[in-house]
């Protein structure tokens, strides 16, 4: 069996994408897998592709774009054009989920010789939803909760939804609300937790006073609220460090968030890192701030 | 073969510890072990003084001549192979750190743990340094704390003071420290920095150094037990402005590439906050 993964960018940094990657290598020992990707933005993705499994891109932005034939006027016209299958709530959430990338996406659900297609964040699932062919297997992943969602997105589900042939959430806590929301047949709606691939993954002998922390710096990541909640904790227990692991645009601000704080001795903005959980084990206590766990 | 802890104690013993006898290296009491650099494996030492207790192996490595790197850490059988050891411990313990730089020593090792799970010990020439464990920034001072690492400690207080180095300029900055019991202590004031500032540099950098009756040549000022490298990225104290008779000079501690402590002084460019 061939399953397509359906994800917005799978060349960035995220626990989405770390996710995916790792069921698409689970899938991939029983099946053909691919990892389709709306946009690619990098020559190569951050994350080590599973054994096995292929990466193709939609469309290629901002310098992988360079030096091809730029976008004609209707493209570039498409670009600008918000699909109207997607509601504006999660348009804000995925800027590159556009009228270019729904066409880009049409395009490959004709022409794929998948027999299962997986979409992996709501604005994907309800182009799915819309577009998919009826010989394709349509199966919706959410990697937040229903709770999380605003009501022009909850709306949109539950109106496309229903056409998806089964849907996949994190938790047992999420399954109930989506059945209470949709109500849908037996066995259409799976709770499916995030998956690690199988290996020997080094353990936390909880000895040192850190606390570890992970995730792009984003407003959803709360680290402002983290460092307020830990502030407290370091005037009591000047011991304990807080440890955050976070790249890319906004380290600036949190640095000197982080200073202004006076907490300079005590939370470092550690950067991004290739051994995650060898980082973590170091650690005694793990914070999620993040607002939009799978979890609620 | 997977080691549940895997440690260097203070004295540069090895010691690996295993879940169960099926686990461990449990053949007789015969443990041997050696070592592979991981950039030239024709370089093996064997380990010869190795002590199977039980699901315990106790490793000496204080004798063993071993060059500058990583090595990678091999059980060997009863067969003579060499067989990696796998380590589900991360080999990072902060308390057992600090007590590692209690003692003089030349050579440090450190167990880590690969990202794939094998266990190495990485071998590194050291001089003995001033360990930052705390700074503080005052109005018109920082004040450092921490510990001799590597060095010999003298019980009681002992004097001592920190010397702030201005980079390519003649500037000396003395401050007298509290050391005791191989724990200093000291406030450096801001106001001689300021008054030595020269607008010709674009950034003042001032490096610290704390010196003893027995380092008069001085200990560098860093952080390096932590196991945080490159910190200059991620490491930041808030500043201080301070007006003179001249411009007006913002100070903050910081981290070099190095990871060790300086203070940077630059004209505020606003003239203040």
């Amino acid at each position: 069996m061939k399953i397509s993964i359906l994800i917005a960018n799978a060349y960035g940094m995220g626990g989405t994408i770390r996710t995916v990657f790792n069921l698409a290598g689970g899938l991939a020992e029983r099946h053909e897998v691919e990892i389709v990707s709306l946009v690619q933005h990098a020559e190569e993705p951050f994350f080590t592709l599973p054994d096995d499994v292929t990466l193709k891109a939609l469309l290629p932005i901002g310098r992988m774009a360079e030096g091809r034939e730029p976008p004609g006027w209707l493209d570039q016209w498409r670009e600008r054009r918000t699909p109207w299958t997607v509601p504006e709530s999660e348009l804000r959430s995925n800027k590159f989920i556009t009228a270019r990338t729904e066409r880009e996406m049409r395009d490959y659900l004709r022409r794929t010789d998948a027999d299962v297609v997986m979409g992996t964040r709501p604005g994907i699932n309800l182009l799915l939803a819309k577009w998919a062919p009826s010989r394709l297997l349509t199966i919706g992943q959410e990697h937040t909760h229903l709770g999380n969602h605003e009501p022009d997105l909850r709306a949109a589900i539950r109106r496309r939804y229903p056409r998806l042939d089964g849907m996949a959430v994190l938790t047992e806590a999420d399954r109930q609300r989506y059945l209470d929301f949709l109500r849908p047949p037996p066995g259409w709606l799976a709770t499916i937790p995030n998956a690690l691939p199988p290996g020997d993954y080094p353990r936390s002998s909880q000895e040192n006073p850190i606390i570890a922390a992970a995730g792009r710096i984003a407003p959803v990541k709360q680290y402002p609220k983290l460092l307020k909640a830990f502030s407290m904790v370091a005037r009591v227990h000047p011991d304990w460090r807080l440890r955050i692991y976070a790249g890319g645009r906004g380290q600036d601000n949190l640095r000197a968030r982080i200073a202004r704080m006076g907490l300079g001795n005590q939370v470092t903005l550690m950067g991004r890192t290739r051994d995650l959980p060898g980082e973590l084990a170091k650690a005694s206590l793990l914070a999620v701030s993040s607002s939009t766990r799978g979890s609620g | 073969m997977q080691a549940e802890v895997s440690r260097i104690d203070s004295r540069d013993v090895l010691e690996l510890r295993f879940r169960r006898v099926g686990n461990g290296p449990n053949n007789g009491g015969n443990a041997a072990l050696a070592l592979r650099h991981r950039e030239d494996s024709a370089k093996t030492v064997r380990v010869t003084n190795v002590r199977l207790l039980g699901d315990q192996i106790r490793a000496e490595l204080g004798d063993l001549a071993l060059d500058d790197g990583t090595w990678e850490v091999l059980w060997i059988d009863r067969d003579g192979r060499h067989n990696p050891v796998a380590t589900k411990d991360s080999g990072f313990n902060l308390a057992e750190r600090v007590a590692y730089l209690a003692e003089p020593r030349k050579r440090e090792l450190r167990v880590l743990r690969d990202p794939q799970g094998g266990l190495w010990l990485r071998s590194t020439s050291v001089t003995p340094y001033a360990e930052v464990a705390w700074v503080e920034v005052g109005e018109e001072s920082v004040t450092v704390s921490g510990v001799l690492a590597y060095a010999p400690r003298s019980e009681g207080r002992t004097a001592a003071r920190v010397v702030a180095c201005q980079r390519q300029r003649s500037g000396v900055v003395v401050a007298e420290a509290d050391l005791v019991d191989g724990r200093f202590s000291c406030e450096i004031p801001l106001r001689p920095i300021v008054a030595e500032h020269d607008p010709d540099r674009a950034h003042n950098e001032w490096d610290l150094w704390l010196q003893t009756n027995a380092e008069e040549s001085g200990l560098r000022l860093g952080a390096h037990a932590d196991d945080i490298v490159e910190k200059k990225a991620k490491v930041s104290y808030p500043d201080v402005l301070l007006r003179g008779a001249g411009d007006a000079i913002r100070i903050r501690p910081y981290y070099t590439v190095d990871d060790e402590l300086s203070l940077l002084a630059t004209v505020a460019r606003d003239g203040g906050r």
